[in-house]
């Protein structure tokens, strides 16, 4: 099988290397078989070309039909992915001819791309590969740092389709179940290709093609990889992959200036290192200030004590309960309201119906005419009845049985 | 212009202009240096030891983006103001990267001292943990809950009003 022609396809595509890992070029020739270079079925191949700037055309790389099932291990060809276009558009074009089994080389080159590779004993045969469900066993890649284990912790992946669907399971002794399910129409595409077309023989397959693999290994590694990687780290006793808490403090706190309270409170209670971070003054002075103002000199609150993260919580809640309070006394009308409306007036025992004290008594007998509605008789009709008193008058009947 | 290489911890050379090399404040030291002591006419070659191959090549993506020049020359105030809804859609893109990715970014930037994409990233952290409950995070992280009973009766006490709401809304 040769390399430039049968696998990249592809005569002219300028300075290239080939890798397994991405990072130590094979040696040989690039030009020349694949036996040669010592690659067998199952190995994921990266075509590395060295800059940093865009590739006219990316490569294209594809796989003879022959190689990619006949011995291998379950479900794993020998994928070639392009790290130049990676930036890009990342294309990849595979030997199967179906779309679940090519998402299924992806699944398997992105365990393989942070770091886990399959373990020997696994490959059980193509028997597995046809059928629905398959199983693989992957451990950690052995760092060079690191002395090896004796206990090689491992976790097993199980595939499994579901007619247009790939769903994987990823099982580790400690950490548990955790699964992703993943559309085969949402990732890859076929295309006649236009070099089969030529040739009758091959127009029968269209060609599949990846595309949007950035999101797709942004999906895996968030839900399957990321926890297996923890949980394998955590049992063989290396040091766990980056996260969050080793981060320098620094860096730490920087993010956690972007997140509001009640996300920084709740973090606070995640664990004992969090909430050494959570609970620092410089980033709940900010908060404190922005929600309540400076604090008076009489809350005794200093920076660097430790103490805005309980304050603002005190303050919260107490404002919360106001407000609650607020609301009850607006929404229930038993409890009196004291605001402005028709207050209860007590007509006074010696003056005549219609007069209620107050400044009436000493307003002439013209101006209480317009209280003459209320049938208390006591002048008529008055000659200054203006449009303020009339108002007045009007909101009162109410009233003018008591009276 | 001048080009600047760049090397990688693993020996894997990068050229770019030095305009977007300067964005980070490390290296516009470092060849400020450069510059004193070996003249104007040597290459310069920065190494880099605390930053990987791919990181690099992440960030120098950041930096060329944001030290082109706007094609659009028909006025000054319209190529800032288009050019910068460019940029913020283009960071939000720039951002879709897995989580380890974003982890090994904001080291590089914080070692490279490029203060736009540290905010960007740390950010791009924060959305990570925003709204997620306490369970939800040691989930997500992987974390152990490693407090003792009475410390987290303590501590859940404290924050009882951010928390209580919360599952108040999981009920809705």
């Amino acid at each position: 099988m040769h390399v430039q022609q049968d696998v990249l396809k592809a005569e002219s595509i300028g300075e290239y290397r080939l890798s397994l890992n991405k990072r130590d070029e094979l040696l040989g020739d690039p030009g020349s078989f694949l036996k040669d270079l010592g690659l067998c079925s199952g190995d994921l191949l990266w075509v590395m070309s060295d800059s940093t700037k865009a590739v006219p055309t990316p490569p294209q790389a594809s796989l003879p039909a022959g190689l990619s099932t006949s011995d291998a291990s379950p479900g794993v060809g020998v994928s070639v992915m392009d790290t130049a276009a990676e930036a890009q558009v990342p294309r990849m074009v595979f030997s199967t001819s179906s779309s679940v089994e090519a998402l299924r080389l992806l699944v398997h080159a992105a365990l393989l791309d942070s770091g886990l590779e399959p373990l020997e004993t696994a490959r059980n045969g193509g028997a597995a590969a046809a059928s629905d469900v398959s199983e693989l066993q992957y451990v950690l890649r052995a760092s060079p740092g690191h002395e090896t284990a004796a206990h090689r912790a491992a976790c097993s992946i199980k595939y499994v389709n579901f007619s247009t669907n790939l769903v994987v399971w990823g099982t580790t002794a400690s950490k548990g179940t955790c699964h992703i399910s993943i559309a085969a129409a949402d990732y890859i595409y076929s295309q006649l290709d236009s070099r089969d077309q030529s040739l009758p023989e091959s127009v029968s397959q269209p060609t599949l093609y990846a595309k949007d693999i950035s999101n797709l290994h942004m999906r895996l590694k968030d839900c399957l990889i990321h926890p297996i990687l923890i949980a394998l780290c955590a049992e063989e006793g290396r040091s766990p992959p980056p996260s969050f808490l080793l981060l320098p403090t620094e860096i730490k706190l920087l993010c956690l200036r972007h997140l509001q309270a009640r996300d920084l409170a709740a973090l606070a209670c995640v664990s004992r290192d969090m909430r050494c971070v959570a609970c620092s003054d410089t980033v709940w002075e900010p908060l404190f200030v922005a929600e309540f103002g400076a604090p008076s000199p009489a809350d005794g609150l200093r920076p660097g004590t430790g103490a805005f993260m309980p304050a603002f919580g005190a303050r919260w809640a107490e404002r919360e309960r106001r407000r609650r309070q607020r609301r009850r006394m607006l929404q229930d009308p038993r409890l009196p309201y004291p605001g402005s409306g028709p207050h209860l007036v007590v007509p006074h025992p010696y003056y005549p119906s219609g007069i209620v004290g107050g400044d009436y008594d000493r307003l002439p007998q013209p101006f209480l005419g317009f209280s003459g509605s209320r049938g208390s008789g006591s002048g008529g009709s008055g000659l200054f009845r203006g449009p303020g008193f009339g108002f007045s008058a009007s909101r009162r009947p109410r009233w003018s049985g008591l009276s | 212009m001048r080009t600047v290489i760049l090397r990688s911890s693993d020996g894997a050379d990068h050229i770019v202009s030095s305009e977007a090399a300067s964005l980070s404040r490390t290296v516009q030291s470092l060849l400020e240096e450069l510059e004193a002591k070996e003249g104007e006419e040597s290459p310069l070659i920065v190494p880099l030891p605390n930053v990987c191959d791919c990181t690099l090549r992440k960030v120098l993506q950041y930096c060329i983006q944001h030290t082109e020049p706007g094609t659009n020359l028909t006025g000054r105030i319209h190529v800032s103001e288009t050019r910068r809804r460019d940029l913020e859609v283009w960071d939000r893109n720039y951002m879709l990267v897995s989580t380890d990715e974003l982890y090994h970014l904001v080291m590089a930037a914080h070692y490279l001292n490029v203060p736009g994409l540290l905010e960007l990233c740390c950010e791009g952290i924060a959305n990570l943990i925003r709204g997620k409950s306490p369970q939800h995070v040691r989930q997500h992280f992987g974390l152990v809950n490693n407090f003792e009973k009475a410390e987290e009766e303590d501590i859940r006490r404290t924050n009882l009003w951010a928390l209580v709401d919360e599952k108040e809304l999981a009920k809705k």
